[in-house]
């Protein structure tokens, strides 16, 4: 069960004109994949109600149906949709109310017994038992413009000078996969293309100027201009030698003989209308920038075929983008022109070179920055620094890169997936070491491994940037570090709280001097937050010793609101709107001892931040692998996983699973997996 | 002032174009006589605040007959001077998405947002204007925005309420000085050069047969892009001198300073001030500016009394300082002392929106009226109360006349939940656009004519 969810999040929300639209592509799909097994054993059937919506209709429908969606759950919808794994989290979900007794809630109808083991035993066999080995689809990947990030190193490979052009392009927005490489998040709008435009310019302008300044602009244009006019070569042979290179590069793929037509054609144009030879050329490579074979990541359709592997320049840009979030160099084109890139053990050692390339940092600066959030540190997360003068940029941009260092040493080093939650060591610098270590003897501003010694540390749930980006404004937060194991690290997210869920009485845990953990375990007194929050909160408490920039702690201040003054050591005067006349309220400020027990979800009970990393490993294991595994997949994929890729996330973890769950291994089976090698045609959904 | 209306050769390049719009129904009465007054064209924009209101803070406080405005609640006072000119519709909703997440998608587009497909339900009703009126102005529509603070920045529907199709949000501009490029400095240099494009254009156009279908739809993302770059540097060629005899924007405008004002009030006024110079200066009849994204977190401690950010403010019955919304730092002493902030954080914009409508009635237009009297600006969030995450009575105003179109001055009361999407079927109408329904609304709002 736990190893099993869904990797298409939450489904089943209130959208019901778009779902009643998928609903008719998921018919189209299933007759082409689920034809065979659809008259078999499985409950569900092309057409045709499934067995388990007369059931559900006539006792779930009433508060998870048509009319209502309580909690956002839709049963009448989600039946409907085909197979019934695409909405797996949510019917898991709902398998657990039932075999829990959780629902039907007190006071509504009761379920019969039998009707309960039925609908339980058709959704455990739709939905647990599912037979994925019926699926076969690499899933669509629809062309996408390359990332601001991408688009800089590209052009960086491109010329050799690293220019970051796209310092004022609009932002990058992110959907639901919570990655800026999704192809569902990345659009190409008016006002972008404006800025390409003007960005073409500048870059063969400032990568190419006619004098070269430098021994790297000198480099950057011997790399553009391999021939040049003189010397029995004449101009339009020379613009054609520089044009066939470049275009094969800049696009990523050898330029056709029409195409290499129509750019000396423009040459030629440009020569007539008075340019000199270079001005001709800059004139073409600027259009080549501007041309969709640049900005987007094209690939070849085949018309009538259902999947089919992507060729060798494809996969070229597929592997290079993937690790390095940038254009293939050389070798990977060479051994595209050779025909070998596909063959399994040219894959692999070029995986294995691709990521003792500096450029394949961005697994760390860009991945894992954004999987675990860290990159908004120093960004979003950041104090003010008046106040706070030792939360300098410095300081977070070591905290940064401590968390990138380590997560690329993971990789390097080929350790174990396990390595992600405790490891014995860090990168940090004199600051970092000093200001949130409590670490003597480091010195120097650049980064460098050390050993820790102190088993809470060590591992990500240790590392002050995910510690601060867990915290609320100069207060830790128990919930959201709960949260973060659970949805982040775990890839089993809580559901969102139910609207209307209100919130604690304050005035009266206020008055009763709770602490605030005392606080948030009134939680438990209200059924409504209850059952959520008795798995997130206990995580989070666990980690009350890190504080909210990832200091250790034994205590904290606590500031208790008291009605008698003699006890009050703070005494405030307020104006309200309800009383003319200001009001007194008093206050003792006291300090606290943390108090470090926790537990998980499964009531595995521990204690500190050491207690729940090694809960952690001997509990939920299976789940971080997998979210891993997911992660990565759709990261790789530039596109946020379905239920189809499901087969493809279980052999990824069974093949971790043969070989002690190592990260080289996870690199090497993406890249050997269906979805990154073979390509397939959407379903028309709009024909 | 340049006149407005089509010429000949707009109409004889829109016939050519392959998407074929109703391009009649844009051409005001008077283009095809002679001699008549020129016609001024009507604007519509958007503005769009997050985390909705305190219950009892939007609606008049009294009212005369017919609903006439005759006072303006407390917390609306920045807009009594205009009153005249406001519409405010009671009992508002948006039937298929609201919130923080799901409402800036589907605002304007009447449709319900589907997150994991990145579907807003629909065009925007601004991109279905800005469709209609792409062939009279240099730039279709504009979308602004304030660069965001706090958690959520990033989020995409947080910050979308703009879409080009269902499944295409516009991106917007946060940066003054961008905006100022925009409608002024139209891209010069080789890349823009006719016979570059051409080739372009045909290298491209070669792609075509060599993707997938359903790739293709990525690939007319990128024609039309371009095509709308085309037509603004067609616009800009023509009405370059124009524009430089046309002091009435240039002498109020001055060339931003590249990057974000710091003063947030003198940031949201420069954005302002750039809408009423696209406005004057017909660069675009069109736009949305959202004034902070869905789920702002912003602090507005430079508002005297007020301290927190702006969400955690918006959940006022708790006081404590120690939700998850709040900073750990901030508290409060009371509901009502929180429950003020958050007004007053709302007041503050309504003084900015008020500052917008001072603008646009300074400027006068052809036909006499003021650029206001011409304008439709919808202002208007996707949460009624924000505490209790209200589904319904959005608070949603209306000013500007539509050119003589609207009887402002009045609260529309409504006993039955009202979809905002019939507001959004009488604005379009009033742009020219012929349809009848749009999103979930089958017609239009009914008495804003009086």
């Amino acid at each position: 069960m736990r190893g099993m969810r869904t990797t298409t999040g939450m489904r089943g929300m209130r959208t019901m004109r778009n779902r009643l639209h998928r609903v008719g592509v998921a018919g189209l799909v299933l007759t082409g994949a689920f034809g065979a097994s659809a008259g078999t054993a499985s409950a569900q059937t092309d057409t045709g109600a499934h067995a388990v919506a007369p059931l559900a209709e006539r006792f779930c429908y009433q508060c998870h149906g048509p009319q209502t969606q309580t909690a956002g759950i839709d049963l009448a919808t989600l039946v409907n949709e085909r197979p019934l794994v695409r909405n797996r989290e949510t019917w898991t979900r709902v398998v657990e109310a039932l075999d829990e007794g959780k629902m039907p809630p007190a006071g509504a109808p009761p379920l019969p017994p039998e009707v309960r083991r039925r609908m339980a035993a058709l959704l455990h066999r739709d939905i647990e038992e599912f037979d994925y080995s019926t699926i076969d689809d690499p899933g669509f990947e629809s062309l996408r413009r390359l990332t601001h990030t991408e688009y800089d190193n590209t052009v960086r490979d491109l010329f050799g000078v690293d220019l970051n052009v796209t310092d004022r392009f609009p932002d990058e927005l992110t959907g639901s996969s919570g990655f800026e490489n999704s192809s569902n998040t990345l659009f190409l709008q008016p006002a972008l293309m404006e800025r390409y435009i003007a960005a073409a310019e500048r870059v063969v302008e400032l990568a190419l100027p006619a004098e070269p300044a430098d021994a790297r602009r000198r480099a950057s244009r011997e790399r553009v201009f391999v021939a040049e006019p003189g010397g029995g070569l004449d101009a339009e042979d020379a613009a054609e030698a520089v044009l066939e290179r470049f275009l094969g590069r800049a696009w990523r793929r050898p330029a056709a003989a029409g195409e290499l037509e129509r750019a000396l054609a423009q040459y030629r144009s440009g020569r007539a209308a008075g340019l000199g030879h270079e001005a001709a050329v800059k004139r073409v490579l600027q259009a080549a920038l501007i041309s969709p074979k640049f900005l987007l990541r094209v690939e070849r359709g085949r018309a009538g075929e259902d999947a089919w592997p992507v060729d060798d320049w494809e996969l070229a840009s597929r592997l290079s983008y993937f690790l390095w979030a940038s254009m293939p160099d050389d070798e990977l084109f060479d051994l595209a022109a050779r025909g070998r890139l596909r063959d399994a053990a040219t894959l692999r050692a070029q995986v294995e070179r691709m990521l003792a390339d500096p450029r394949a940092d961005t697994l760390g600066t860009v991945f894992a920055a954004q999987w675990l959030g860290f990159r908004h540190v120093g960004t979003r997360i950041w104090l003010d620094p008046i106040d706070n003068p030792w939360c300098t940029a410095s300081l977070m941009t070591a905290m940064r890169d401590e968390s990138s260092l380590f997560f690329l040493s993971l990789l390097r080093e080929n350790r174990p997936v396990r390595n992600l939650i405790d490891a014995d060591y860090t990168y940090v610098n004199e600051e970092l070491a000093g200001t949130l270590y409590g670490l003597d003897g480091v010195r120097g501003e650049h980064m460098r491994r050390v050993a820790l010694d102190d088993p809470h540390r060590g591992g990500v749930i240790g590392q002050p940037s995910i510690l601060a980006l867990t915290s609320n404004y100069k207060e830790t937060s128990p919930v959201k570090r709960g949260n973060y194991v659970l949805d982040v690290l775990l890839g089993t997210p809580p559901p969102p709280p139910p609207p209307n869920a209100g919130v604690l009485s304050e005035e009266v845990a206020d008055l009763r001097g709770l602490s605030f953990r005392e606080k948030l375990e009134m939680h438990s007194s209200n059924e409504t937050c209850r059952a959520c929050h008795s798995r997130i909160d206990p995580i989070g408490f666990s980690l009350e010793n890190f504080d909210y920039f990832g200091r250790w702690r034994e205590s904290y201040h606590f500031r208790q609101r008291v009605e008698d003054p003699a006890e009050a050591d703070e005494t405030v005067e307020i104006q309200t709107e309800t009383s003319p006349d200001p009001v007194l309220r008093h206050y003792r400020n006291t300090r606290r001892v943390i108090a470090a027990d926790g537990a998980l979800p499964d009531g595995t009970a521990f204690s500190g931040p050491a207690g729940l990393k090694r809960a952690l490993l001997e509990n939920r294991h299976d789940d971080l692998v997998r979210q891993v595994v997911s992660k990565m997949l759709a990261y790789a994929l530039g596109r946020q996983l379905e239920y189809y890729d499901e087969p493809a996330v279980r052999s990824i973890v069974a093949a971790l699973e043969a070989d002690g769950y190592r990260f080289q291994t996870l690199l090497h089976e993406i890249v050997a997996s269906y979805p990154f090698r073979y390509k397939k045609n959407r379903p028309e959904e709009t024909d | 002032m340049p006149s407005r209306r089509l010429s000949r050769r707009t109409v004889l390049r829109g016939l050519g174009a392959a998407v074929a719009l109703p391009l009649l129904d844009v051409m005001p009465a008077a283009a095809f006589g002679s001699g008549r007054a020129p016609v001024s064209a009507r604007r519509l924009a958007y503005l769009y605040f997050p985390n909705g209101i305190p219950r009892g803070t939007w609606y008049p406080e009294e009212t005369g007959a017919g609903g006439r405005l005759v006072k303006l609640n407390e917390w609306m006072r920045p807009l009594e001077p205009f009153k005249e000119h406001l519409l405010i519709p009671g009992n508002v909703w948006t039937p298929e998405g609201n919130g923080h997440v799901g409402g800036p998608p589907t605002w304007l587009t009447g449709g319900s947002y589907d997150r994991m497909a990145v579907n807003a339900g629909g065009v925007s009703a601004d991109q279905v204007a800005a469709r209609h009126l792409r062939d009279e102005t240099m730039l279709p529509s504009l979308e602004l925005s304030l660069q965001g603070e706090g958690f959520f920045s990033n989020s995409l529907p947080r910050n979308a309420i703009s879409w080009s199709a269902p499944d295409r949000p516009m991106s917007r501009e946060i940066e003054p000085r961008a905006v100022f490029d925009r409608m002024f400095r139209p891209p010069s240099g080789g890349a823009t050069d006719r016979s570059v494009m051409d080739a372009v254009l045909a290298d491209a156009r070669a792609l075509g047969g060599y993707v997938s279908r359903a790739d293709s739809y990525r690939l007319d993302e990128y024609f039309e892009s371009i095509r709308a770059l085309e037509r603004r540097i067609e616009f800009a060629e023509r009405r370059s001198s124009e524009m430089r005899g046309d002091g009435a924007v240039t002498d109020t405008l001055t060339t931003p300073t590249p990057g974000i004002p710091a003063d947030h009030e003198s940031y949201m006024r420069l954005m302002m001030d750039l809408m009423v110079a696209a406005f004057q200066s017909d660069a675009t009849r069109v736009c949305t500016f959202m004034l902070d994204h869905g789920q702002s977190n912003r602090y507005f401690n430079f508002i005297e009394g007020v301290r927190g950010t702006w969400h955690a403010l918006s959940h006022y019955k708790n006081a404590s300082g120690k939700t998850e919304d709040d900073d750990g730092v901030t508290s409060w002493d009371s509901v009502e002392q929180k429950r003020a902030m958050y007004a007053e954080v709302i007041r503050w914009h309504h003084r900015q929106v008020a500052y917008l409508l001072g603008r646009l009635q300074a400027v006068r237009e052809p036909d006499g009226g003021t650029l206001l009297d011409n304008s439709m600006i919808v202002y208007g969030a996707t949460l009624g109360d924000g505490n209790e995450h209200d589904a319904q009575h959005l608070p949603t105003l209306l000013a500007g006349g539509g050119g003589g179109t609207i009887d402002t001055g009045r609260h529309l009361a409504h006993a039955e939940p009202t979809d905002l999407a019939r507001i959004h079927v009488s604005l379009l109408q009033r742009m020219g656009v012929r349809i009848d329904r749009f999103g979930t609304a089958d017609g239009p709002l009914e008495g804003l004519e009086g």
